[in-house]
Parts: C-alpha cells; structure tokens; sequence
C-alpha cells in the first residue's frame, strides 16, 4: 500500500471506520511512513475539535422562548383565518418545489395528450382517403415512365387497382401530364406538384352517395375538399368519379373509372379545368 | 421493571427480625424510554402537557443541532421553533417502532436545510485564514492567562464553526452527525435517509475539506506560537 492509497484512507481510518483487513495494513504504513503519519495526526487533531464544538451555553429563557413561540404558532395555525390571510399561504403552498414539478408534470402530460389526439385525427382523415380508392376497386390506369397516365385502350386487359402510394403519385402526374398536353398557355407557370394540395373526391355515381374524403396536404391550408355526388347523364352507371383539385384553381381532373364488375368495359379518363 | 433486592442482614441484629427493601432501579435506560414513548402518545392524542414536556426533553439536542448546522444562535432558535412545529404536525404519523430522536434529527436537519436555502448566507460568512477577519480572531490578549482558556475555546469554536460553513448541507450533517453526536454510521445513514457507504464517502470528504481548513492553526498550534 502506498501514499497515496493511505492518504485516501485516513479519514476513515481515524475514525475507525475501515474494516479490518485495510486498517490493519494502513496502521502497518503508518509505522513506517512519518509523512503518512504527521497526516493522521493531523486528522486526529481536527477530529478532537471538530468533537469539542459545543454550542455556547444557552439560558432557560431562550428555550422558554422558543416554546411560548411555540405554541403561539400552534394557536395562531389552529384558528380559521378570514380568506385574506390564509389566501397568501395557499399560494404560497402552490409555488413549493413538489407541487411545481407536479404540476409542471400533468401540464406536460396533457400537452402530449393534445398533440398524439391531434396528430391521430389528422392520421385517420388521411387514412379515409386511401381507403377510398381500393373500396372502389376500380381498374385504374397506370403511370408510365413520364409520368403521364396510361390509358388502356380496348381489348387490353384491366389495370390492378391502385395501392395507396400509386395512386396519389398518379394523381399528382396527372397534373403534370394535363399542363403539358392540353393547357399549353400554362405550360411556363410551375404547379408544383411536390407541395400541390390534393383533394380527392371520390362519388360513387351509381349509388348516388358520395364515398368521399379529403386528402389535405399538411403544410398546405389551402386545400379544399369537394363533393361530386351529383349523377353525370354523360358517365355510364356503376362508374367512379375521381376528382382531384391542384394548387391551381383553374385546374381540377376529374377521373372516371368502371366498377370492378365490368371488367370487360374500357376506362373512361377524362381531363377538366 | 424494578426488582426488589433484600439487603443482607447486618452482623449485628441476626436475631432480629429485621429486613430492609431496597428499590433498585432495573434498567433506567428502558424506563426512560418507556416514559417518553407514553410522553409522546400523549402529546400524539393531543395532551398539550404532553407536548410541552416532549419540547423539554428535547429542546437541548435540537437547539444544539441547529447551531452547529447553522452557526448562529438567531438562526438555530428560528430552526428549533420550526422543528417543534413540524413535530407537533406530524406526530401522529411517528412510528413508535422507530427511535424518537432519529426522526427528530431527520426534521431538524430538513428544516436547516430550507432554513439555509432560504436564507443563503452560510457561503458568505465564509472568510479565509489567512487574512482579514482572521487575523482578528487569532490575535488575543496573550499575556492574560485566566482568559486564555476561553479565548482558546472560542478561537476553536470560530474555526470549527467556519470549516463547517464551508461544507455541502449533506457533508456537514453526516460530520455533524458521526463526529459530534457520536451517531454509528449505520444511524447517520438511516437518519439521512442513504447509505452506509454514501455517508461514510460523505464522512470521509468533510473530514480532509476540514483538516485542511484547520491546517493553518494546527500548525501553529504544534509550533506553540501564540494566535
């Protein structure tokens, strides 16, 4: 055992507080090393002190004094105050430490109580609107590599129906598409498909109720949901109505697609402004 | 918890049909104790006397703690009359099971510490050895021996007082605690609600803070210059 392991150990060690195996070996040191030892001497002396700090010597009338306080406070605590005196305290009661970080607590508690209920409704309306299209089950055309949609022409075999992802992709090709083959006058202006907000309406024209939801974008409030339930005389029966509204006002695809019954009937696909 | 110890017959008077009874006293530790666990059932069931004697019987130890754990006897009375307080509060909730004066320890030294938190001057008071206020406290009257003595004491009372201000609340508690109530650590541990380790680790570094602020006058009091 060394200095410096004894010298970690000798404020234990005087007040006999180390087992028996390292005092032993410190006490073994001790006799050996005068430095060492003028250490623990010193400890001792300190503890000697340390051991003779009496408080001075306080008379009867101080501790009588304490007491008749005492029991004023006991009599003044006990006594219903009027609202104005016992109004302080419960304040003062509310900003103690434990009650702060209690209360700081269940704030931050409701707080995310808030945001997961927030965060969940808008889930669940996103969620409406992807289901929307695989009820439908409706042949759909599919995106080709430009991004423009491809249209089945006759005898060709119905399209798989859209997933989630494939079908707000097409949507928003489909924008694209439109600029380029029939509003060329727009072409310069860019419609920012990335951040386009896109409002899906879906209408079942041969029940005549809306299957409908809206797809918002989160960073977008301008987005805006339609209800085309309305029967189109011009769509064939059992025909879904697909509409989906750009960032641009002016431009609104409308999408029809057969039930999944009439296999064998070609898609109809139809662009409007 | 008395016997009755029949003294033997003196020399003298063996055909006298004599016998002193003498009462002895069994265990006075135990009848103390018994006595203030009905002290404090009573002031539990709220008996004011009862109260009043509890404060009586304590009053010394906790206005003793409080001075050593404050350093001013402003302070440790304000402390002592809060302690009392809280103890005349929770009362009913002591366990009889437990040592009294562990649990009164455990309040006194919650209430220094809310005391010192609130009031923020042990820091202050803080003065170094080496100069200032110091020089005052050491250079005494030498050439008066009567007065020597005390001035000694309160030259050691003065040192002590401010290498204790200069420890963490739970450091000087458990010093306070080992070294000057005399408690085992295992006591200490229990009162401050820790472990043995802890406070011994606790022990161990306000022992070395305080030798090392007691150095200077250890020194030269080995060296027998006068302070």
């Amino acid at each position: 055992m060394n200095c410096r392991h004894v010298q970690e150990l000798l404020p234990l060690y005087v007040g006999r507080e180390l087992e028996g195996t390292r005092a032993q070996m410190v006490t073994a040191h001790l006799q050996s090393c005068v430095e060492c030892a003028g250490s623990a001497h010193e400890y001792r002396e300190s503890r000697l002190l340390l051991q003779q700090f009496a408080p001075p010597p306080f008379n009867e009338e101080i501790y009588a004094g304490i007491r008749r306080q005492v029991w004023r406070e006991i009599a003044a605590r006990e006594t219903p105050g009027s609202i104005a005196e016992t109004l302080p305290n419960f304040v003062a009661c509310l900003f103690r430490p434990r009650l702060r970080w209690a209360a700081a607590s269940v704030l931050m508690l409701a707080a995310c109580a808030l945001s997961f209920y927030f965060i969940s409704s808008r889930g669940a309306a996103r969620r409406e609107v992807v289901d929307v299209q695989p009820e439908a089950s409706s042949p759909t055309p599919e995106t080709t590599a430009s991004g423009s949609p491809s249209i089945p022409g006759p005898g060709e075999e119905p399209r798989p129906p859209f997933k989630r992802t494939d079908a707000m992709k097409s949507a928003r090709m489909t924008i694209a598409g439109s600029a380029d083959d029939t509003h060329s006058s727009r072409q310069k202006k860019p419609l920012g498909v990335a951040a386009a907000p896109l409002t899906a309406v879906a209408a079942n024209t041969r029940d005549q109720r809306p299957v409908t939801a809206e797809a918002s974008s989160e960073r977008n409030n301008r987005a805006e949901s339609d209800v085309v339930a309305a029967p189109n005389p011009d769509v064939p029966e059992k025909t879904l109505r697909l509409e989906i509204q750009t960032n641009d006002p002016n431009i609104r695809i409308i999408w029809f697609s057969p039930q999944p019954e009439k296999k064998d009937s070609p898609n109809n696909f139809s662009k409007g402004t | 918890m008395s016997s009755r110890n029949f003294a033997p017959m003196p020399s003298g008077a063996s055909n006298i049909d004599l016998a002193v009874e003498i009462q002895l006293p069994v265990n006075a530790l135990t009848q103390t104790q018994t006595s203030l666990s009905r002290l404090i059932e009573r002031a539990a069931a709220g008996d004011p006397a009862a109260f009043e004697q509890l404060m009586i019987h304590s009053q010394q130890r906790v206005m003793a703690m409080t001075w050593r754990m404050l350093g001013q006897e402003a302070d440790a009375r304000d402390a002592s009359q809060e302690v009392f307080l809280r103890v005349y509060k929770y009362l009913g909730r002591f366990n009889q099971e437990q040592d009294f004066f562990a649990w009164l320890y455990t309040i006194t030294l919650n209430v220094c510490r809310d005391l010192a938190k609130k009031r923020q001057h042990h820091s202050d008071r803080f003065i170094s050895l080496t100069g200032g206020a110091d020089a005052e406290v050491f250079a005494g009257p030498a050439d008066q021996d009567d007065a020597e003595d005390a001035f000694l004491r309160s030259q050691q009372r003065a040192l002590i007082s401010r290498a204790l201000a200069t420890l963490p609340h739970k450091e000087r508690a458990s010093i306070v605690l080992r070294d000057i109530e005399g408690l085992p650590t295992d006591e200490v541990a229990r009162i401050m609600k820790s472990s043995a380790t802890t406070v011994r680790s606790q022990i161990s570094s306000a022992r070395k803070k305080i030798r090392t602020h007691c150095q200077l006058y250890l020194s030269r009091k080995a060296r027998g210059q006068s302070l």
